[in-house]
């Protein structure tokens, strides 16, 4: 289903900022939790599917594109990307990875996860961007991994550990933190609780 | 109970109530800081250490900052104790690069995409040290932080947007909610008979009926906020004053400093490599 908004209020409300915070506050409780349990399973990925635990990754990507699609408001994917790595460093025993494993590497997330929407000015909001976005996200994320400021800077970008990781961190975003986020969107969407947001009067006039 | 049954119960007056005010950090040099300077503190010592991938400033940084913290209260055996996912991710990291790292020097093993060399397991080395030289002081500084000082310093030092600010703080706050929610969705959808079954779908499914919950207090929140004001575009008056003291600034130059030692004897002694071209 395509949406495009001819006119789209850009200036952000309380209830966009308050929700924005909430689900960014629910997710960086995710964030944490995945960030004690994690590296088990995927370092024994790693060492028989080199690059695989790519495939994980959009549990750390979600955020972003979850709350730009319901708040649809320039900025929603890096404020909730944010917000939420924020908490996950406060509230899970200071960050795993430290203030730029954390947090650095969310503002880089939510900046990717934000660039399409900005792209489409803010007036598209379907299944595709939400996709895209998700995807976008996960590049953020491959970068990140491989600068000097990620853990796996010494593998090298275009290893083939490297491009693996990409491959699986991209399809990891497009499909958790994008596609099915999408869906999330439309269920909650259907339960009446948005009908204070464009995303959620949307489904009604179908 | 019953009506004629009396029963006696005994309040202290509130100026003789006693009540310990939690501390905001186990060290008292860090909890003497504005909260602002617990964000800033390992931001400015992790910076430097990203420009090398090395073991001598990685080893270099972790020592002193654990000396720092002993100096600061917080006993070794304390730091290592309250920071073990840190080690488990590191573990991970390192084997991670030692299977996969950049290949040079002898090769001790090779099969498929892994190839086991001593430039990996050097890289895989200085990588754990790293992982545990950032993030090792970086959760000693944020365990105990209280969100509402840390917002107040964001708006007021920092001069972040309030609305922002404050509207992120007031989601933290329903978290403690959170819990509660997720313990009474839990009893009644047992109570109709849905706590049972696959547990992977009964978490899946409540944990979207506690998101929906949330965006409709949210949303009610956002209205009483609304009516108190909120958002309103007029000037916010400060109730609680966040500044930063003497003690900051000290830490900001003890933040300089351990990270300029470290990186500086990598330099001296030719360990320092840019970590995109190292081998």
């Amino acid at each position: 289903m395509s949406e495009t908004i001819s006119k789209a209020n850009l200036r952000w409300r309380v209830v966009d900022i308050v929700v924005a915070s909430i689900i960014a506050v629910a997710s960086g409780v995710i964030f944490a939790g995945w960030d004690l349990i994690y590296k088990i399973p995927t370092t024994a990925l790693d060492a028989i599917l080199p690059g695989f635990n790519g495939l994980v990754c959009a549990f750390w990507l979600f955020a972003g594109p979850l709350a730009a699609i319901i708040v649809r408001k320039p900025g929603a994917a890096i404020y909730a990307e944010l917000i939420a790595a924020c908490i996950e460093y406060i509230i899970g025993a200071g960050g795993v990875f430290g203030i730029s494993g954390s947090i650095i590497i969310g503002l880089v997330q939510g900046v990717f996860a934000e660039i399409i929407f900005f792209i489409v000015r803010y007036r598209k909001w379907n299944v595709l961007t939400a996709t895209l976005s998700g995807l976008l996200s996960g590049f953020g994320n491959y970068l990140f991994e491989f600068s000097p400021f990620g853990s796996r800077v010494g593998i090298g970008f275009f290893s083939t550990y490297g491009l693996s990781y990409l491959v699986t961190t991209l399809i990891s975003g497009a499909v958790i933190a994008g596609l099915l986020m999408w869906f999330v969107q439309r269920a909650i969407a259907a339960t009446g609780v948005l009908d204070r947001f464009e995303s959620g009067r949307a489904k009604a006039l179908v | 109970m019953s009506e004629s049954q009396t029963m006696t119960v005994t309040v202290t007056p509130p100026e003789q109530r006693h009540e310990r005010v939690k501390p905001a950090s186990q060290s008292w040099f860090i909890a003497r800081l504005n909260p602002v300077s617990r964000f800033i503190c390992p931001l400015i010592m992790s910076l430097p250490l990203f420009t090398t991938l090395d073991v001598v400033s990685a080893s270099i940084q972790f020592v002193l900052s654990v000396i720092l913290l002993w100096i600061g209260g917080i006993n070794p055996l304390v730091v290592l104790r309250r920071t073990w996912p840190v080690w488990i991710a590191a573990a991970g990291s390192f084997v991670t690069i030692a299977l996969y790292g950049r290949t040079s020097g002898t090769v001790h093993f090779a099969w498929a995409a892994i190839v086991i060399s001593d430039g990996s397991l050097y890289l895989a080395v200085a990588t754990f040290l790293r992982v545990a030289a950032i993030a090792v002081p970086s959760v000693i500084f944020v365990l105990g932080l209280d969100p509402t000082d840390l917002a107040d310093g964001l708006v007021q030092i920092l001069h972040l947007p309030s609305r922002f600010v404050y509207g992120a703080l007031a989601g933290i706050r329903m978290f403690t909610l959170l819990q509660e929610d997720w313990r009474a969705l839990g009893l009644s959808r047992r109570s109709r008979g849905l706590g049972d079954g696959n547990p992977v779908r009964r978490v899946c499914s409540q944990a979207f009926a506690l998101l929906v919950l949330s965006i409709r207090r949210a949303t009610k929140l956002a209205t009483a906020m609304e009516a108190r004001g909120f958002g309103a575009s007029d000037t916010r008056t400060i109730a609680r004053v966040s500044k930063l003291h003497t003690i900051d600034w000290v830490s900001y130059v003890i933040a300089l400093i351990v990270p300029a030692i470290a990186v500086g004897t990598a330099v001296a002694t030719g360990y320092w490599n840019l970590p995109l071209t190292s081998n």
